[in-house]
């Protein structure tokens, strides 16, 4: 796979461009956010529901903790979260979606029957099932989104296979005595691997919206974590104070953008009729 | 043209006045009364409820022998019972039933209905079984109870005026599976019927009951005494800033959990502040078997010594002050201010050292997105967490559902927990008899019955002493050992305020069931 940022490339569009910077701020934020923060983020020193300041620019939350120190911490759990959802989602789709495709028959239909069953239920409400189920905390309700987000890849995964499966050069490799391991990772997986990274980006997104969600119901992170949506959810019960839910909720929306804007400019990038129409 | 719009104007303005003549009598009788409220609440069935919401909703489906009047705790005035005597030991006491109080079916209220009800609250031995210890209900005839207790009980005329005394239709409720004798623990099937369907004489009965969302009540048109004011009550769970919100734009009637922050500079509402006595407080278990760590006594002094009083205080707002001790600063032997527990940080680190504590994370379990008296528990756990992090504990914050969290904190295994206590009647009694060893709230934090003998000798004092001025003196004394060696720490006392549109009127706060929701006029 290869990405290309000559002029006219989807890289240079603005939607690119925004997408790319906000996702770098965030990122820079995130590593450097104990030299950036300007308070502990746990620290309860401050009087509590500060309107935003010039001490607390964000202003404080209902224990007296500030905003912003919370908000930059809040992207280290964050945005790493969102990546990893899409890393194991990928991972777990792509080993059913590649099994069902490449062997058909009843390992398809049974892979497929079950991702349908997953599918079949609205992605929030299963993943609070099975968060309830698990216990609220990060790690279950991250278990959960991946619950919620395989089928998904399974089912694109299993799609490209069956196109690609009978092509020449898989049947060539097949004939010069490729295992069906090697015949997958090898001779198959760089064809399929670039729509998959789209659908990654794109979905990223998703997950980053799953996971606040479901930290906003309290079935994510738990108190006194500064995760993004558990602060949007402490803004409900104080929606008075307006700015302890609005700028957490401000962070998710950047974030999430910043995600679709990227998976965009990737589908974009590694579509040549798209990338030839934006070159002309 | 002319003729035509004549008619249709006469045809309009009839249909009109007839809307309004069949409108106008139906809204009258229709009154809807909205509360807002953060449900506390497990069961309507008066035998096993003992939730602050539960007793809110009661007190207005079931008549009990005797009831307080408006914001007052202490003098019970006549319900179904129209007077009573007191033996001069403290021990019997002889209950006069009136004769024209009829159940929602029209049933007669007799002294069979009350030893029913009081004895199935016994037997199920349930939460609020505890009030009818050492009791025994009694009826010589149809509309005489007698109760006699084993020992001195002061506190027997208050402790029925409690709305898990609620009176039962005992011929109804024992049809749908209700058992009052020994062994009702096991063969009572009831509380799905009384969840569904009252069985009482109040001034209401129950419409809907939804543990989440919502409950309804609605006018016991059988009701012997004045009709209420309004026909129909529904309570709502809502969190306090919604309440806030709500009774603000009249989408509700009364906000019954604001703290007097969030209720200063609300326009065009009543505002009834009342004496709060809900006492906040944090434990660390006892019982070895739960948590060595918690029962250390070393420990418990780290945590004692830890907590940032004044802090918890500031933090609750305009109104609270911090909990001396367990017993709320409107009653007899409560203690004083300077009797408070203080932060002392070389104390807590130095017992902590002492301590088989190592650093582990300890679980501090409440009520996941509950609220009282306008404080969040979540804030407040998280406050307690982070003063307790500067002393070297690391609290894992465990938020739970009411549900699981009541039931958790009932049968004695959490290793940490936050809660709350209301009174059950308004009497000191009431927390010497709860939070002492081996009682309810001490078995709740592992303190087994021997684990102190200094603060049983207490108990067993103050429930033999008549002498109030004595009485006050062993309260006194049970609170400030409680303060040095007991795994309890009092918190703080919150204000009880309540807030309501400009149309509700009479509205009064009242220490066992919040408002005085069947006098609202």
């Amino acid at each position: 796979m290869k990405i290309s940022i000559s002029k006219g490339s989807p890289w240079r569009q603005p939607l690119a461009i925004v997408g790319i910077s906000v996702l770098l701020f965030w990122i820079i934020l995130a590593i450097f956010a104990p030299l950036i923060s300007p308070f502990d983020p746990l620290a309860q020193d401050s009087d509590a529901l500060l309107n935003p300041n010039h001490l607390h620019w964000l202003g404080t939350d209902s224990v007296g903790r500030d905003i912003l120190s919370r908000i930059i911490y809040g992207a280290r759990i964050s945005l790493p979260l969102a990546i990893l959802l899409v890393f194991l989602s990928i991972i777990v789709g792509s080993i059913i979606g590649g099994l069902a495709g490449y062997f058909g028959g009843w390992v398809d239909s049974v892979l497929m029957r079950f991702a349908d069953i997953v599918l079949a239920f609205p992605g929030i409400i299963l993943a609070m099932a099975v968060s309830a189920a698990l216990g609220p905390q990060l790690r279950n309700a991250v278990l959960a989104v991946v619950l919620v987000a395989w089928p998904t890849y399974a089912r694109l995964v299993r799609s490209l296979i069956l196109s690609s499966k009978d092509s020449d050069y898989v049947t060539a490799s097949r004939l010069l005595g490729s295992s069906t391991r090697r015949t997958l990772l090898v001779d198959l997986r760089p064809n399929i691997s670039g729509s998959v990274l789209v659908l990654g980006a794109l979905e990223a997104g998703n997950g980053l919206l799953l996971l606040s969600g479901l930290s906003f119901l309290g079935l994510g992170a738990q108190p006194p974590s500064a995760e993004w949506g558990a602060m949007v959810s402490a803004g409900a019960n104080n929606f008075e104070k307006w700015w302890i839910g609005i700028f957490p909720g401000i962070a998710i929306l950047t974030a999430v953008l910043a995600f679709n804007f990227i998976g965009d400019t990737l589908r974009d990038a590694l579509d040549p009729r798209t990338a030839k129409a934006l070159r002309n | 043209m002319s003729l035509i719009k004549k008619t249709i104007g006469i045809t309009a303005s009839v249909a009109l006045a007839v809307t309004a003549l069949a409108v106008a009598p139906a809204q009258a009788a229709g009154k809807t009364l909205v509360v807002d409220t953060t449900f506390n609440l497990k069961t309507l069935d008066p035998g096993r409820e003992f939730e602050p919401t539960g007793n809110m909703i009661d007190r207005a489906i079931y008549s009990t022998l005797m009831t307080f009047k408006g914001d007052d705790g202490s003098t019970p005035v006549p319900d179904l019972a129209l007077s009573y005597t007191a033996s001069s030991d403290s021990k019997v006491y002889t209950y006069k039933l009136r004769k024209n109080a009829v159940f929602s079916d029209g049933t007669k209220v007799t002294s069979k209905d009350v030893v029913f009800s009081l004895m199935r609250l016994k037997n199920l031995k349930g939460n609020p079984a505890s009030l009818m210890d050492g009791i025994v209900a009694t009826a010589p005839d149809a509309y005489t109870v007698v109760l006699t207790s084993e020992k001195a009980n002061t506190a027997i005329p208050v402790i029925v005026c409690s709305p898990s005394l609620g009176i039962l239709n005992s011929k109804l409720a024992a049809k749908e599976g209700a058992v009052s004798a020994a062994g009702a623990d096991a063969s009572d099937k009831a509380e799905i019927f009384l969840n569904t369907t009252s069985a009482g004489s109040g001034q209401y009965t129950l419409t809907k009951f939804s543990l989440t969302t919502e409950v309804v009540i609605t006018a016991n048109p059988k009701y012997w005494g004045p009709k209420p004011t309004y026909s129909k009550i529904v309570f709502r769970n809502v969190l306090p800033n919604v309440q806030r919100l709500n009774v603000q734009k009249g989408v509700s009637h009364i906000a019954a959990d604001l703290s007097p922050t969030q209720a200063s500079g609300m326009k065009n509402v009543n505002v009834v502040g009342g004496v709060g006595t809900t006492v906040w407080f944090l434990f660390t278990n006892a019982n070895p078997k739960v948590s060595t760590v918690t029962s250390n006594t070393d420990f418990q002094e780290a945590v004692r010594y830890g907590v940032n009083y004044d802090e918890i205080v500031k933090f609750a707002g305009t109104g609270a002050i911090q909990a001396a001790g367990v017993i709320p600063s409107a009653f007899q032997g409560s203690l004083k201010k300077a009797d408070a527990i203080k932060r002392n940080v070389t104390k807590a680190k130095a017992a902590l050292a002492k301590s088989t504590y190592k650093g582990e994370d300890i679980p501090l379990t409440y009520w996941g997105g509950g609220a009282w008296d306008g404080i969040l528990f979540d804030d407040l756990a998280q406050k307690v967490a982070a003063q307790l992090k500067e002393v070297g504990i690391n609290v894992k914050l465990t938020p739970t559902p009411i549900g699981d969290a009541l039931t958790s904190y009932r049968d004695g295994s959490e290793q940490m927990g936050l809660w709350f206590w209301g009174p059950d009647w308004p009497d000191s009694s009431n927390y010497s008899e709860n939070f002492g060893p081996g009682s309810k709230v001490g078995l709740r934090m592992g303190w087994a019955a021997g684990s102190n003998p200094t603060v049983e000798k207490i108990v067993n004092d103050v429930a033999a002493e008549s002498n109030a001025a004595k009485r006050a003196a062993l309260y006194r004394n049970f609170q400030l050992e409680l303060n040095k060696n007991s795994p309890l720490m009092p918190l703080l006392q919150s204000p009880s305020v309540l807030v309501a549109a400009k149309s509700v009127k009479g509205m009064l706060s009242n220490p066992i069931w919040k408002i005085n929701l069947t006098e609202l006029k």
